[in-house]
């Protein structure tokens, strides 16, 4: 069931109402439906992929268990296994078939004859996102930061809870596991944010990145015919693309979340404001970042260990991410590229004490926008990595923006790129000193301008809604 | 007990609040529903897609002043790529001229706009009309164009129609409005190559190996043969179970096909109204011929859309064997050009009876 569909509408709706009304106070039944919802929103995509989730979390729940009760070796055996049989079902749905293909292509190379047959199946939705959702938990178990938790509905709806199944956040088993033993209270406020939240998040997702899918997709399909300056505009709309995409994605995740009174992690944080790449990955995709940060980074020794080991973890912790993303060498370099762009900025301004972010930051100085459009530059073209089918493509693509002849009459048809991107920009800079980045919550607003700004909002949802081809959430593959 | 009423006092200011946003929502929704923006408008959207045929029909009745001498074919994709109405107009010298307005995708809906249109709004008068009658199955969604061709109103009556889509279609109908103000600031990506231009309204379709037709016949052949067998039992009147029964219901209401079969006796009852004589068409396809029935949709049409004369009316069904080849089509439904001529000359020797 996709967020953006008249289908998760209704759905939400009736779940909201059997929540708080017809299950009013019965916390135990608030739970179960919390789970069966859960269910019925991961079989709109395929029914029996509900088999993996459930085995997957059938082992987790119970190696939890034991990893908290055992000592010594035992308990790292528990561990070991809970965690490469995880894996595993990633390694199958998602790697398989790219390791058979690079061995296939090793085994060309050196002239052997023998070749493995790649599967035909289809990437179970979001299985990303939940897998290292299960693994947080067992690891913090293993560490005891956590306890194991004994109720399996409630384990299952850690890992299976509607609004981030699919994609995201990660959440934390510290962060969400209590909330689901707190006794629901509707609570206004959070509820009200929720709806605007989810507003906010609708709107950047068909407003700002269906609109900007539309240049980008014509300037990946058309980089030999077109000049150095609207590919440039191309690049910068996929960059769009995928804030607008993933970011509105997380917004409606977060925002119907409070709508049952739970809060998930804050997943993005104006990324396009940061002014170095440190800077940009403490912003974007936040629980997935944090989750390598804490997960293999610091495990790995950080950036204390200094020297070689500390550009290994680095590097470590981008071709993870890169490899995380997909099973494509496209997202292997745009992680290499992000792991060299980090290292050179450790190398010239060192590790020191992190910079405050721009909205934390007392004045803003000239020196911050340069490095904000050296940063965006970088970022713009790591995403044609991440956007290309291939590698072969994105070399050329970004070839045909550097020897092109940089303006061409076809610019003017990608100017209107601009005056998306433009506005967007300036609200969310307006925009930045609010907790939680949903529009217009950093400053106080009439509610009657509020309404007539929400009212434009809706209608420029449905505008885009029914009039572009609107695209899939671009993280739903991952 | 505080803490309570407290978490039900928030939940009904919660919903009081939510409630007066979506009557505010909803208030402008309507008002934008209504705007009647310039018939031009709408009818350059489907301009430079693959419906541009739909933008060539308004175009060409604005050049018309009268239809009083015209054949008129009306239809989905498989009238457009399968009667040529050029030839026709070649093979015919009695004065009587022919003019294709099948537009692709399957809707009797967007059919029922075309001959409003003709009929009520431009006053014109066919000769005859051709209605097109899909072979295998009943159409069920809803085109995509629709509310861009119809107006608020009609889209409104639909309801009464049983249009289970209807919401969509006023959402849609609402964006294309919202859309008119802002499509100048969005990119244009359509394929200007897709615009259809051409002198006469056939479009053919082209040529496909026989070996790749017969692959998608052996492919499809299964389900649309049991799909035949079941239109032949509820035509035979066979008494089904009750779960047949409730999933017949639900493909009538959830699927929308009981609201394509009001609007197609509707037309049919239009046209009757006006005194413009009209034949139904049941262009061949390859499964139909095969099975050696064609007749199967002639007596499901008799058996379902009972208001219709069929003293007056003729029900138009190909028992030529030369249907039955793949040379003579594109796919399992649409004639190639050559199956196109094949028809066009079977349909012209019905018309001279």
């Amino acid at each position: 069931m996709l967020f953006n569909s008249l289908e998760f509408l209704i759905f939400l709706i009736v779940v909201f109402f059997l929540f708080w009304v017809a299950l009013k106070g019965r916390h135990r039944l608030q739970s179960v439906l919390l789970l069966v919802s859960s269910c019925i929103f991961y079989m709109f995509f395929i029914p029996k992929y509900i088999l993996i989730l459930f085995i997957t979390i059938l082992i987790d729940y119970f190696a939890g268990m034991k990893i908290a009760t055992s000592e010594g070796r035992k308990r790292k055996i528990y561990l070991v296994v809970s965690i490469i049989s995880t894996c595993l079902v990633l390694f199958v749905f998602k790697y398989y078939n790219f390791f058979i293909t690079n061995v296939n292509s090793v085994s060309d190379i050196m002239g052997w004859n023998y070749s493995i047959e790649a599967m035909q199946i289809i990437l179970p939705i979001g299985l990303s996102f939940h897998t290292f959702q299960s693994l947080s938990y067992v690891i913090e178990v293993y560490w005891r930061k956590q306890e194991p938790e004994k109720d399996f509905v409630i384990y299952s709806l850690y890992v299976m809870y509607f609004p981030q199944l699919v994609a995201g956040p990660i959440e934390r088993a510290g962060n969400l596991l209590h909330q689901f033993h707190t006794k629901p209270k509707f609570n206004f406020a959070l509820a009200a944010e929720g709806m605007h939240q989810i507003l906010w998040g609708m709107f950047k997702k068909l407003v700002i990145a269906d609109n900007c899918a539309v240049y980008a997709n014509y300037a990946f399909s058309h980089y030999n015919e077109l000049s150095g300056a609207s590919l440039a505009i191309g690049a910068s709309a996929f960059a769009f693309q995928i804030y607008g995409d993933f970011s509105g994605y997380s917004d409606i995740a977060l925002g119907t979340s409070k709508l049952f009174g739970v809060r998930l992690m804050r997943n993005f944080n104006l990324p396009y404001f940061a002014t170095s790449i440190p800077e940009f990955w403490r912003r974007w995709h936040i629980s997935l970042s944090t989750w390598f940060r804490d997960y293999v980074y610091i495990p790995l020794g950080g950036s204390r260990v200094g020297g070689f080991k500390f550009y290994r973890n680095v590097f470590a912790i981008f071709i993870l991410s890169g490899i995380w993303h997909g099973a494509n060498w496209t997202f292997i370099l745009w992680g290499l590229i992000h792991a060299v762009v980090y290292i050179i900025y450790y190398m010239i301004w060192g590790g020191g004490k992190k910079k405050p972010l721009a909205e934390e930051a007392e004045k803003w100085e000239i020196k911050n926008l340069f490095g904000g459009i050296i940063t965006f530059i970088v970022v713009t073209i790591a995403w044609v990595f991440f956007r290309a089918a291939d590698v072969q493509e994105a070399f050329a693509y970004l070839g045909s923006t550097f020897s092109h002849s940089f303006f061409g009459s076809d610019v003017k048809k990608f100017l209107p790129a601009a005056l998306l991107i433009l506005p967007f920009l300036v609200l969310e800079w307006f925009n930045r000193k609010s907790h939680n980045g949903v529009i217009f919550s950093g400053y106080p607003m009439k509610p009657v301008y509020r309404m007539i700004v929400e009212l434009i909002m809706a209608l420029l949802i449905v505008d885009s809604f029914y009039t572009l081809d609107h695209e899939q959430f671009i993280y739903f593959q991952f | 007990m505080n803490n309570s009423s407290t978490s039900s006092s928030e939940l009904k200011l919660f919903l009081r609040k939510s409630l007066v946003r979506m009557i505010a929502f909803l208030a402008v929704a309507i008002a934008v529903f209504f705007i009647r923006l310039p018939r031009e408008y709408y009818f350059s959207i489907p301009e430079k897609s693959s419906f541009s045929k739909i933008t060539w029909n308004e175009n060409r009745l604005n050049t018309i002043d009268n239809l009083d001498n015209t054949v008129v074919f009306v239809g989905s994709s498989i009238c457009l790529n399968g009667i040529n109405d050029s030839l026709l107009n070649t093979l015919d010298s009695t004065g009587t001229t022919y003019l294709n307005l099948g537009q692709s995708h399957t809707c009797f809906a967007i059919t029922d706009v075309l001959l409003d249109n003709i009929v009520l709004d431009r006053k014109l008068h066919p000769k005859k009309v051709m209605l097109c009658f899909k072979g295998d199955a009943m159409a069920s969604l809803i085109h995509s164009m629709y509310p861009v061709t119809a107006s608020s109103q009609k889209i409104l009556q639909s309801a009464g129609d049983y249009n289970t889509f209807l919401l969509p279609q006023i959402l849609k109908r609402i964006s294309w409005n919202v859309n008119y103000l802002t499509e100048k600031v969005k990119f244009d990506d359509r394929d200007h190559l897709k615009i259809f231009k051409s002198n006469y309204g056939f479009e053919p379709q082209r040529y496909r190996d026989s070996s790749e037709v017969e692959v998608i016949y052996q492919r499809l052949k299964v389900g649309s043969e049991a799909n035949f067998r079941s239109i032949e039992q509820t035509t035979q009147g066979v008494q089904h179970g009750i779960k047949t029964k409730l999933f017949l219901t639900k493909v009538d209401y959830m699927e929308n096909v009981k609201y394509q079969r009001t609007v197609f006796e509707r037309s049919a009852r239009m046209l009757d109204e006006h005194g413009i004589d009209y034949d139904i068409i049941l262009y061949p396809n390859m499964i139909s011929a095969r099975m050696n029935k064609p007749h199967l949709m002639a007596d499901y049409i008799k058996h379902t859309f009972k208001g219709i004369d069929y003293s007056k009316h003729d029900i138009i069904f190909m028992t030529d064997t030369a249907f039955t080849d793949a040379r003579n089509y594109a796919d399992m439904n649409h004639l190639n050009p050559t199956g196109a001529e094949l028809l066009t000359r079977k349909v012209y020797e019905h018309i001279k009876q």
